[in-house]
């Protein structure tokens, strides 16, 4: 597609060329200041065509100075992990890596895995978590003429569990809707920048061009290379419980071994261990806060960011090229 | 995504816009000529004004005689231009240059 992209600017600049030249030759033999000034935007138009042409080839061209300016193993793990679609372009592709690629990615000396992948294991985490509080939480005890049913301890740990589960298959799935998103717009950004630049060509189209042009750049190039950005904030992030949840799983099995004793000191024991066991839970749950503000910092907060930045690019870079006013508060108006 | 369709749909644009250039660059070099004539007739004209009228057809001549010059130099050298800035382009993006 990129070679398609280049053509067409290229042709488009040689037919402003041409139309410069025509334009400026009828301006010249009728003395119209109009028409001079219509060639002169001509002229400027073919300046910022070949800019944006320049800034396109520089960062999307593989042997770019952008790509050897960073780290080699990075891009090589990026460009195996991204899909094959959005290989050329490097911010797509290192979003979409970093987003839901296919394997690891290397960077900061080391192998890290997709914010999906560590989101889907913290998740299978708490899911194996959830069903160990609730296998306690489920026990019935019959201590003599008392009866301890410890669902209403662990009821609070259970139900925070399933609203965080709940927002984890959120976050999950926040992640692939903005996988998808970069990669749709990374497939058509060159067909639109074209068909922006050839817009932009034609006098009484020029705005809308403007605004195609700026709405590639600043989605297709600003949004994706900010990704970057969340990736080396991600960098300091790993979801993994301090706790192996086969320690919660041990402990039901230890409360059934006290019940099934029928010993006259059970009780005690049993009453000090799911009390020091809650406690542990309760504690172990702000690690699990913790983490889960991380997750919804990246995948909730860092992307709004990202595309409030973008859209204020596209809006300046609108305005910059010649487009309309885009008033983004009066959208919804 | 079928990437295919997207292929297909930039070989008609390029396609459509190297027909348009064709018919300019065809176009360019004969309304440079014609306007070459245009003003040999203004400047001749101006001739047999009196001086106050001639001074204007004169001016009007050297005008439209500056146009068509700038329009032939486009119309001829819009390809070596163009090829110029693809040169350009690349070297000053690759990174082995």
């Amino acid at each position: 597609m990129l070679g398609y992209l280049i053509q067409t600017v290229l042709i488009t600049n040689e037919i402003m060329l041409i139309s410069f030249g025509i334009i400026n030759a009828i301006a010249y033999a009728l003395n119209d200041y109009k028409l001079k000034a219509i060639a002169r935007s001509f002229a400027s138009d073919i300046i910022v065509s070949l800019l944006l042409l320049w800034l396109t080839y520089a960062i999307l061209y593989s042997n770019s100075f952008i790509y050897s300016s960073l780290d080699g193993s990075f891009i090589n793990s990026t460009r195996y992990s991204c899909p094959e679609s959005v290989s050329y372009d490097i911010f797509s592709c290192i979003a979409t890596a970093f987003l839901a690629g296919n394997n690891y990615i290397y960077y900061n000396g080391r192998y890290e895995p997709t914010l999906a992948d560590s989101v889907n294991s913290f998740l299978f985490e708490m899911y194996g978590l959830y069903i160990a509080v609730s296998a306690i939480g489920d026990l019935t005890i019959n201590l003599f003429v008392v009866q301890v049913d410890l669902y209403y301890i662990m009821k609070p740990i259970i139900s925070s569990l399933s609203e965080l589960i709940d927002l984890l298959y959120f976050s999950l799935l926040s992640i692939y809707i903005q996988y998808t998103v970069i990669l749709y717009i990374t497939t058509i950004s060159p067909l639109l920048l074209s068909i922006g630049v050839i817009l932009r060509s034609i006098y009484p189209l020029r705005a809308i061009g403007s605004v195609i042009i700026s709405a590639v750049i600043a989605f297709s190039i600003i949004m994706s290379s900010l990704y970057i950005l969340d990736l080396y904030i991600y960098n300091e992030q790993s979801f993994i419980l301090t706790q192996n949840i086969s320690y919660y799983a041990n402990s039901a099995d230890t409360i059934y071994s006290y019940i099934g004793s029928n010993s006259p000191t059970a009780a005690s024991y049993l009453q000090a261990y799911v009390e020091s066991l809650s406690n542990e839970i309760y504690s172990y749950m702000n690690q699990i806060y913790s983490y889960i503000a991380d997750v919804i910092f990246q995948v909730f907060v860092m992307p709004t960011i990202n595309l409030i930045i973008s859209l204020s690019a596209f809006r300046y870079l609108s305005k910059l090229l010649g487009g309309f006013d885009i008033n983004l508060y009066r959208l919804g108006a | 995504m079928n990437e295919n369709k997207y292929i297909y749909l930039s070989i008609g644009i390029i396609n459509l816009l190297v027909y348009i250039k064709a018919v300019l660059q065809q176009a360019g070099p004969i309304l440079s000529s014609a306007l070459f004539i245009l003003a040999g007739i203004f400047y001749a004209i101006g001739q047999i004004m009196p001086y106050d009228k001639r001074a204007r057809f004169q001016s009007t001549a050297i005008n439209i005689i500056i146009g068509a010059i700038i329009l032939a130099i486009l119309s001829l050298t819009a390809d070596s231009i163009t090829n110029a800035a693809a040169h350009l382009i690349l070297n000053t993006t690759n990174s082995s240059s």
